[in-house]
């Protein structure tokens, strides 16, 4: 009997001087905030990862601008083009960026003035979405540095999408693809409108088109007309005197200028009504001219539905106004092309098209 | 003898103590700094005016404004002991952008320099298309390849005659020919760097009627000049007389 009760004795201090044991480190999925004994049971969440995506520099084009903080994933990119094509952003599931932005178009609108969210006509006409990696100063009249910048701007715009994070959130939750899209490409981050606006500025770099006729015609891959030679070297030279808007392999300086569409006083004041420079009125940005035979009607407004119109309004030297661009040298006077240079400049402008960009999804 | 070895401890003490370390003064680097400065006839080049003013009167009689003025300058060096010390390979001047006209060349080591020198433009060997795609001047200054390629020299416009005509002033390597040229200042400015000079301000000046004034006369036209060659030549020689540079310490 005392042996017995010696033994119990023995086993209870035995049992109550034993550790409890688990997993002790605090970034495991299953710590054990009472192990005092780690048991090397601890598992781990598998670390986060994203893929790199890199995009090949065109011939005679810059560094691509990257934000330091938006790097381009694969992940990224694929939530950004579930967002562009899907009107999960805007207020009430109104409008996507397809809406205004259509591939077969450059991404840019058939119409002058697309509708914004409430069904009311904007003031400009959507600009096509080419190669915006390489522009900085954005929209018709430069209010937004940057592409993430612009993208949330559009999206938050009560004149344009409406969207907030908000209603972004509300929507997500029924919307198993962007959960599953959205946590492959930020993992566990809030789902906000500026993590939407990331990935979207994402898939916009990667809308990049540099694989025109006139580019193979570099490359010494395919000719040109002798139509389209003549266009090219008018645009090329002072006669016509595009390239100091529209040079370098890009076809843009993204630069403001007013080109003489309008007189004083105007009714849009472009750039001037962003800095509040009376210098800057009438002013806008010069856009590329890739694929530009799909991205009529032309202008801030639309106002020119075709190439010929365009054409013809550089013909004519434009409309003389107080701070009219000095390139527009030859305003009152005109370019005096010919018929035929100007239908040669046009077919050169028609082989800036990119049909593999217009179409490839 | 006590008295004397007194007053010998009392004149060494007095001599000891009035004896000062002699004071070196702390090195001074010594920052150069190039500013750039565009006058008409001596007067400040104002780009504000509005078309109607036309404050400026050239050779050939004609009134004019600026509105505006960018170029490029290269190969930017100064004569030193060990040789020639190239300061920046090509920089970017727009009269608009006050970031530009301010170029911060680093610290010069302890010696004597002269001979500031610069090319007007890029030379035959800099001035391809795209050599300079990453520079923010390459939309701005690409000069189109089917007249020979690289970049413009420089871009000065306005108006002339009256607030409807303007004048395109654009220089460069019309069909690959090397229209640049060097400015050198030889040896008149040399300045002498030590531990003790502080910071170096030199500062170069344009004189933009120049270009159409001395020593050849310039019509301005609406007429573009990229393809004129003759008018490229001409230009290039009035702009190798209308630089000038100052040196001042700070």
């Amino acid at each position: 009997m005392n042996k017995f009760i010696l033994l119990l004795i023995f086993s209870t201090l035995l049992f109550a001087c034993k550790k409890e044991e688990g997993c002790t480190d605090p970034n495991a999925i299953n710590y054990n905030c009472e192990a005092e004994q780690d048991d090397g049971s601890c598992e781990y969440l598998e670390p986060f990862v994203t893929t790199p995506h890199s995009i090949t520099t065109p011939y005679g084009f810059p560094d691509m601008l990257h934000p330091t903080d938006n790097p381009l994933t694969e992940e990224g990119i694929a939530l950004g083009k579930y967002l562009f094509n899907n009107p999960i952003l805007s207020h009430s599931n109104g409008l996507a960026c397809t809406s205004c932005h259509l591939q077969e178009n450059s991404f840019s609108s058939p119409s002058n003035f697309s509708s914004n969210v409430n069904g009311v006509a904007v003031t400009r006409n959507a600009m096509a979405l080419v190669n915006l990696g390489w522009a900085n100063n954005l929209a018709w009249d430069g209010r937004d540095i940057g592409l993430e910048s612009k993208i949330l701007g559009t999206i938050t715009n009560p004149f344009s999408m409406q969207g907030s994070s908000d209603s972004l959130q509300a929507r997500a939750e029924k919307d198993a693809q962007f959960m599953t899209l959205f946590a492959a490409a930020f993992n566990n981050e809030d789902i906000t409108i500026e993590n939407a606006a990331k990935s979207l500025a994402q898939y916009i770099r990667t809308l990049v088109s540099a694989n025109s006729k006139f580019d193979r015609y570099l490359k010494g891959e395919e000719q040109l007309s002798v139509s389209e030679l003549g266009g090219y070297a008018i645009f090329n030279s002072e006669k016509g005197d595009c390239f100091h808007c529209h040079g370098t392999q890009q076809f843009a300086n993204n630069q403001f200028h007013n080109n003489g569409l309008d007189p004083e006083p105007f009714t849009d004041l472009g750039l001037g009504a962003i800095t509040g420079n009376t210098a800057d009125n009438g002013k806008f940005r010069s856009t590329t001219l890739r694929n530009i035979e799909h991205t009529a009607p032309y202008m801030h407004d639309g106002r020119f539905a075709t190439l010929e119109e365009v054409v013809e309004h550089y013909n004519s030297g434009g409309v003389w106004s107080s701070n009219i661009d000095p390139n527009m040298k030859k305003v009152g006077v005109g370019l005096q092309l010919t018929n035929q240079e100007k239908q040669d400049l046009v077919a050169y402008l028609m082989t800036l098209t990119d049909d593999e960009f217009i179409t490839t999804n | 003898m006590n008295k004397i070895i007194l007053l010998f401890s009392i004149i060494a003490l007095t001599l000891t103590s009035c004896k000062k370390d002699p004071v070196i003064p702390m090195p001074i680097p010594s920052f150069l700094t190039i500013h750039f400065t565009h006058t008409v006839d001596g007067v400040p080049l104002d780009l504000t005016t509005t078309e109607s003013e036309l404050p400026y009167t050239n050779a050939a009689g004609q009134n004019y404004n600026v509105k505006k003025l960018q170029y490029l300058v290269s190969n930017i060096s100064l004569e030193t002991n060990e040789g020639t010390k190239t300061l920046k390979d090509v920089h970017f001047v727009d009269k608009e952008d006050a970031s530009t006209l301010k170029l911060d060349l680093g610290e010069l080591e302890n010696g004597t320099y002269s001979n500031l020198k610069f090319n007007f433009g890029l030379n035959g060997e800099m001035n391809i298309s795209n050599a300079y795609v990453n520079e923010g001047f390459h939309a701005t200054m690409a000069w189109p390849d089917m007249m020979g390629g690289g970049y413009h020299y420089m871009k000065m416009e306005g108006n002339f005659d009256n607030d409807t005509t303007f004048y395109n002033t654009h220089t460069g390597g019309t069909m690959s020919n090397d229209y640049s040229f060097q400015y050198n200042e030889g040896n008149e400015k040399a300045f002498v760097v030590n531990d003790q000079t502080g910071d170096i301000e030199i500062t170069i000046n344009m004189d933009a009627n120049g270009w159409y004034s001395q020593p050849n006369t310039i019509t301005l036209t609406t007429d573009g000049i990229m393809g004129n060659m003759q008018l490229q030549s001409t230009l290039s020689n009035n702009g190798s007389c209308i630089f000038s540079n100052s040196v001042t310490y700070e």
